[in-house]
């Protein structure tokens, strides 16, 4: 298929790439921009590894195309962190113990951060039933849930 | 998992979208939210030659409602819209909840309440409470249009009456009498989120004179190869006033309308159990 | 214990900046230049014979570089053991014969994932289809269709028995004979996988100086390339795996796999890098799941409910291969043994071959089937007895310094603690047994308990930790150790050792890990004992450099390395504030004065000190561990009568680890365990019909989700502590919690609803039935 010249803007940085239509934004994230944060562990829409933000809110990049998120905002894990300063989110799920395997925490945080910005003080169900989509092996959930209420009561 | 090669067209409006499936004769498939799409193109069920997406029409995100307040929403209206919309969660509260039980987060923000009916799923949550709300669809194709009840659109698991060159352009939902309210209950197939297990709706207009049951509507979702009305059960109950006895009955009778292929028994007797509280349930909201 | 500042403290994970900005990289983000991507043809079949394959159109496809079959290998098999009792039975591409539908078949590197596909659809293979047998039991009726030959040691007249595990003492028919009461039950247990979210990668790049350069996400590189080096026929010093981040194992990532040995030897074949990842359909349909293992148990007790007799049967499910199936039998007898005692015990577990994918350790190892049985029918007996749950298990419980049967000694056993602290923190006592007043309530709760023993290290491939710790003239440190960290918390904990032993901070310490040509040789991340073999060699690494530093440091300072102190880069005398030295001035002195010695630390630790080899897997006989973790668990659930369904609402766990290295990191594992336990007791499993796999992906085979999350207690029983200059003792933390958990759940829903559910997954049907049997039984 014709590849077709389009331009992202990814973490306030535009770029222009040539991709096949179905290229997912997943892929050229990931192999184009080497941004790598955003993972692949089950490419159906099921476990959220793959979200990243667009236009704040998450959405699952393995089933977007690339060519359709020109003209957004799109934000990924890469992007939080300001000036080598970590977001509250990023500081928080190290300090309370959220992270052990690693792979599901990119988009845990972005999905955290979007339930966040949306409601600054969310209760522990609204924390949880947001989170559903991000699925985590490894922790259970409590530290995570931790972590997310920790960030929200802006402590640092 | 990658999504294999197809031809992307993204039309500015409805009529070209028709000409386009028209031309491709069911090589094309409408993209909207892309979450059953996309899924179905990489697991191969589906190897459309020819995507045309509905994102260039910004006029199809709209949820309308006229001065009948009947509720119109268009092909692009994400479940996440329908969540949130003041005016659905107010007048249509349960449809609002179901469509907050679907999916995740992310696939709320992405998925559209007319791709997914359009999926066609056994066990689409929005299917039971539309049903019971008498919902209409009107598709249009490049000669023409029609419009059909919700009730006659589903005819097999993920099989529609919509024909390769048609689309949906709105969901309409006309709106309930007065002292009407209505309930959704659902139980998951296993841990707390995914597919339903079985999906219990039910819409009770309740005379507020004499507490009889003026009209009833029941559907099922999960519980058959389509999505159903409980007609046997609503028959039950209309005209009655609903003590503990009748609703006990119509639960029963519900029951026997399903044909559950995998875990049957449980899923039967699943059913009464929540028609039984749902209905209970839009009598709660009707006081 | 004494006054420690790193070492028991809650110190935040070393790669966790890595991992919350995204940074960290996993076999599946390696990219290398010219690299090709390959893929996997798999048989369609559970049991064919291969009669021909041709591969000439897939050769010839536009960007195919290689295609390689069977025939292209040297045909050396391999196995997850490998022993002249049970030798290697595995091809890595098959042969002349498929007994799994999944099994690898050839392999093929292409320009890209399409034009891979494309190829595989290309690849002609002629089968002729024989008969299969998919039920364990089935398989070894003298009708069934033959998959492998018989172990020749195994006498009864069975057929598909890969192996079989014997063992016991004392008496059992006189010890049924003397009980009280005599119980006989029955528990299966499903076919239950790891869903680690990184999915099966493999990055292999073969260069021209003949090194084979591998990524791969796996438990510990050492087994992966001695097994890589062995099927590719070269030297272990030419194969090289590196280090890569690991998106969870659970069990599921410690053996070779055909994937990366394809993408290695495609790799060889076209001399360019060539990665291999698997889909997750791919890992649901042929990668391998956990063992489903089938346990009878008859049981004899005195009055009192002391234990007299236990007679166990386990059958395992290990798929068309050994796999692990000949270690988990093993395993059970020791899950059997380890709580309490048992005056006379007679074991007999069969690991049997039938036409599935081949089975993998996970999380448990076969101790979650059997805290399952026996602590479900503990609970019977108990009850039978009027005697309080509680009661009875500490009245078998281990106690500190018992000799277990095979002489090992239990040491400083926390059990009886952990089951005395776990009923006192739930008010167990209070609360359990009150079903009687919950009657009429649709939502009824109840209590459970399951008690857990588990090894922390045993003697497997390769034997032994090492590990270096290097100064660097600034007086930073470089830790350089084999060990992998798989999300468990590795580097971290062997951070903080370092950082004891040297008194530098963390942030003074590199970590170099996991990587075969530069990191020493260590015992990888799946044989439970990382914090204990791997900790200790890296404490010894430690001390040794700073004892070097303090016998530098001595001279310099006019004092006796005995009365100096480390710390912040600074070696001091005690109490005499003032006279100390830089570590850079340590460093530079020893250079100068000891013949250009830079204070290289070199350390190394192997479990079971004079003992030769793990125990004989097929008698046991052999000594096993010289460290054992316990645990006692409470889960408190709730059950809706009406439809079934079950929330686990609590869990409680009181855990004997020895001592805590990073009590976050114990928490986290703590937290992981009953979360997979919850969905190892009340929802998972893979459903497969005649050897097809139907439960594909998370819409299928769901794990728990955030909307999930138990409510977790923890109950520190310190029996072990930490000192500098010997070797200490701690006990595992990340399998032993899965197995007391499920035992607790099945007790907790038994106690709420009066069901007793023998078979995983407990199920909501499986309850509504059980309660209108209770309705229907005449009284």
């Amino acid at each position: 298929m014709k590849k077709q010249l389009i331009e992202l803007r990814v973490n306030g940085e535009s770029f222009e790439l040539a991709v096949e239509p179905q290229k997912t934004l997943l892929e050229v994230v990931r192999e184009d921009l080497g941004l790598t944060g955003a993972k692949e562990a089950c490419g159906t829409g099921e476990c959220g590894a793959c979200t990243v933000l667009i236009d704040g809110k998450p959405i699952l990049s393995c089933l977007t195309l690339a060519i359709e998120a020109q003209g957004k905002k799109i934000t990924t894990i890469e992007g939080l962190a300001k000036n080598g300063d970590l977001h509250p989110l990023q500081k928080a799920f190290i300090r309370y113990g959220a992270i052990q395997c690693g792979y599901c925490t990119s988009g845990m945080i972005l999905n955290a951060k979007s339930i966040l910005d949306e409601n600054p003080k969310p209760s522990r169900d609204e924390i949880l039933k947001g989170l559903e989509g991000n699925l985590c092996r490894c922790t259970g959930y409590n530290k995570i849930l931790e972590a997310v209420m920790a960030a929200s009561t802006g402590e640092d | 998992m990658r999504i294999p090669r197809f031809e992307y067209f993204r039309p500015s409006s409805i009529d070209e979208v028709c000409s386009l499936l028209y031309k491709y004769k069911g090589e094309a498939k409408v993209l909207a939210g892309g979450t059953d799409l996309f899924v179905k193109m990489k697991k191969k069920e589906i190897l459309p030659k020819v995507v045309i997406s509905l994102k260039g029409i910004q006029t199809l995100d709209r949820i309308e409602w006229d001065d009948r307040e009947d509720l119109k929403i268009g092909p692009l209206v994400t479940h996440d819209a329908i969540v949130n919309h003041p005016f659905v969660r107010e007048k249509f509260d349960f449809l609002s909840e179901a469509c907050f039980k679907i999916g995740t987060r992310q696939v709320r923000n992405m998925g559209t309440l007319v791709g997914n009916l359009c999926n066609a799923s056994p066990s689409s949550d929005a299917s039971a409470p539309l049903l019971v709300l008498e919902t209409k669809l009107k598709l249009v194709h490049l000669y023409g249009e029609r419009t059909i009840p919700l009730q006659e659109f589903f005819i097999g698991p993920f099989q529609t009456v919509l024909d390769p060159q048609e689309i949906v352009v709105e969901v309409q939902i006309p709106k309930p009498a007065p002292h009407t309210a209505g309930s959704y209950q659902y139980l998951h197939k296993a841990s707390s989120v995914g597919e339903t297990l079985v999906g219990a709706a039910a819409l009770l207009t309740i005379d507020p004179r004499n507490s009889t049951c003026q009209e009833a509507t029941i559907g099922l979702s999960s519980v058959s190869p389509i999505p159903i009305r409980a007609k046997a059960a609503e028959r039950i109950l209309k005209g009655k006033k609903l003590e503990e006895k009748i609703i006990r009955e119509a639960a029963q009778v519900a029951m026997d309308e399903t044909q559950p292929r995998s875990r049957p028994l449980y899923r039967r007797e699943m059913t009464r159990v929540l028609v039984e509280r749902a209905i209970l349930r839009a009598m709660e909201k009707i006081r | 214990m004494e006054e420690l500042s790193y070492v028991g403290k809650s110190v935040p994970r070393k790669d966790g900046v890595e991992k919350a900005t995204g940074r960290a990289l996993y076999t599946v983000d390696m990219v290398l230049p010219g690299m090709l991507w390959g893929k996997i043809l798999r048989s369609p079949y559970p049991h064919a014979r291969i009669l021909n394959i041709d591969t000439s159109r897939a050769e010839r496809l536009p960007g195919v570089k290689a295609v390689v079959i069977g025939k292209d290998t040297l045909g050396i098999k391999h196995g997850f053991v490998e022993t002249p009792r049970y030798p290697p039975d595995q091809y890595l591409l098959a042969m002349d014969r498929v007994r799994y539908i999944g099994e690898e078949v050839a392999a093929v590197a292409a320009i890209d994932e399409y034009v891979a596909e494309e190829a595989l659809n290309l690849i002609q293979v002629d089968y002729e289809e024989l008969p299969a047998v998919f039920d364990p039991e089935e398989a070894m009726k003298p009708e069934a269709p033959e998959i492998h030959p018989s172990h020749p040691k195994v006498k009864e007249p069975y057929k598909n028995i890969g192996g079989k595990t014997e063992s016991g003492w004392g008496n059992v028919e006189k010890g049924f004979d003397k009980s009280y009461l005599v119980r006989e039950d029955r528990f299966e247990g499903q076919l239950r996988t790891h869903c680690y979210m990184e999915p099966q990668a493999t990055l292999a790049s073969f260069d021209l100086s003949g090194k084979l350069n591998v990524w791969t996400s796996s438990q510990g590189p050492f087994i992966k390339r001695a097994k890589l080096a062995t099927t590719l026929g070269l030297p272990f010093s030419n194969v090289r795996v590196l280090k890569a981040y690991v998106g969870g194992a659970y069990g599921g990532k410690i053996d070779l796999f055909s994937h990366e040995f394809c993408a290695s030897l495609l790799s060889i074949k076209v001399q360019r890098p060539v990665k291999i990842v698997c889909t997750r359909e791919e890992v649901f349909e042929s990668a391998r799941h956990g063992q489903p293992i089938l346990v009878e148990l008859k049981t004899g007790v005195k009055k009192d409910g002391t234990l007299v007799a236990q007679q166990v049967r386990v059958i395992n499910n290990s798929g068309a291969y050994r796999g692990s199936g000949v270690v988990v039998i093993f395993l059970c007898w020791g899950f059997v043994m380890l709580c309490y005692r048992i005056p006379n015990l007679k074991y007999e577990g069969y690991s049997v071959y039938t036409n599935n994918p081949v089975r993998a350790p996970q999380r448990g190892h076969g101790a979650p089937n059997l805290r399952f049985a026996v602590e479900s029918q503990m609970d019977t007996i108990a009850e039978e007895l009027g005697i309080h749950p509680v009661e009875i298990r500490l009245k078998n419980a281990r106690q500190k310094g018992d000799i277990l049967p095979n002489e090992d000694s239990v040491r400083n056993c926390g059990l009886v603690e952990c089951i005395e602290r776990a009923a006192e923190a739930t008010r167990f006592k209070e609360i359990y047994g009150k079903r009687k007043s919950q009657e009429g309530q649709r939502i009824r709760r109840g209590l459970g308990m399951g008690v857990s023993s588990y090894f922390s290290g045993s003697l497997i491939y390769p034997n032994t930790s090492a590990a270096i710790v290097k100064l660097n003239d600034d007086g930073t440190v470089s830790l350089l150790t084999g060990a992998l960290d798989i999300g468990q918390g590795a580097e971290t904990i062997l951070c903080q050792i370092v950082a004891e032993e040297l008194g530098v901070s963390m942030d003074d310490i590199r970590v170099v890990a996991a990587d075969t040509e530069t990191t020493p040789v260590d015992i990888g991340a799946w044989i439970s004992g990382g914090a204990y073999v791997s900790g200790n060699a890296v404490k010894m690494a430690a001390s040794d450099a700073r004892r070097q530093l303090f016998e530098v440091a001595a001279q310099k300072l006019e004092a006796n390395p005995e009365d100096l102190i480390a710390k912040n880069r600074e070696i001091s005398v005690k109490g005499i504030p003032g006279r100390s030295i830089s570590f850079t001035q340590a460093v530079a002195a020893s250079i100068t004065k000891r013949r250009g010695n830079p204070i290289i630390g070199q350390g190394h630790f192997r479990t079971m000190k004079d003992i030769p080899a793990h125990p004989s897997l097929a008698t046991t006989k052999g000594r096993w561990s010289d460290n054992y973790a316990f645990d006692a668990q409470v889960a408190e659930v709730e059950v809706d009568m009406e439809t079934g369904q079950v929330k686990l609402v609590k869990a409680t766990t009181a855990h004997d680890c020895g001592f805590p290295i990073n009590p976050l990191l114990v928490e986290g594992q703590i937290d992981g365990q009953v979360s997979m336990a919850q969905g190892h007791a009340l929802w998972e499993e893979v459903l497969m019909k005649k050897g097809k796999t139907l439960t594909t992906s998370f819409l299928d085979y769901k794990i728990p989700c955030a909307k999930d999350l138990v409510e977790s207690h923890y109950i520190d029983v310190i029996t072990e502590r930490y000192e500098k200059d010997t070797p200490y003792r701690t006990k595992e933390v990340g399998e032993g919690y899965v197995s007391g958990m499920v035992a607790a759940i099945a007790n907790a829903v038994y106690d709420a609803t009066g069901v007793r559910v023998k078979t995983f997954p407990i199920l909501p049907e499986k309850i509504l039935m059980g309660l209108k049997e209770k309705r229907n039984k005449p009284r």
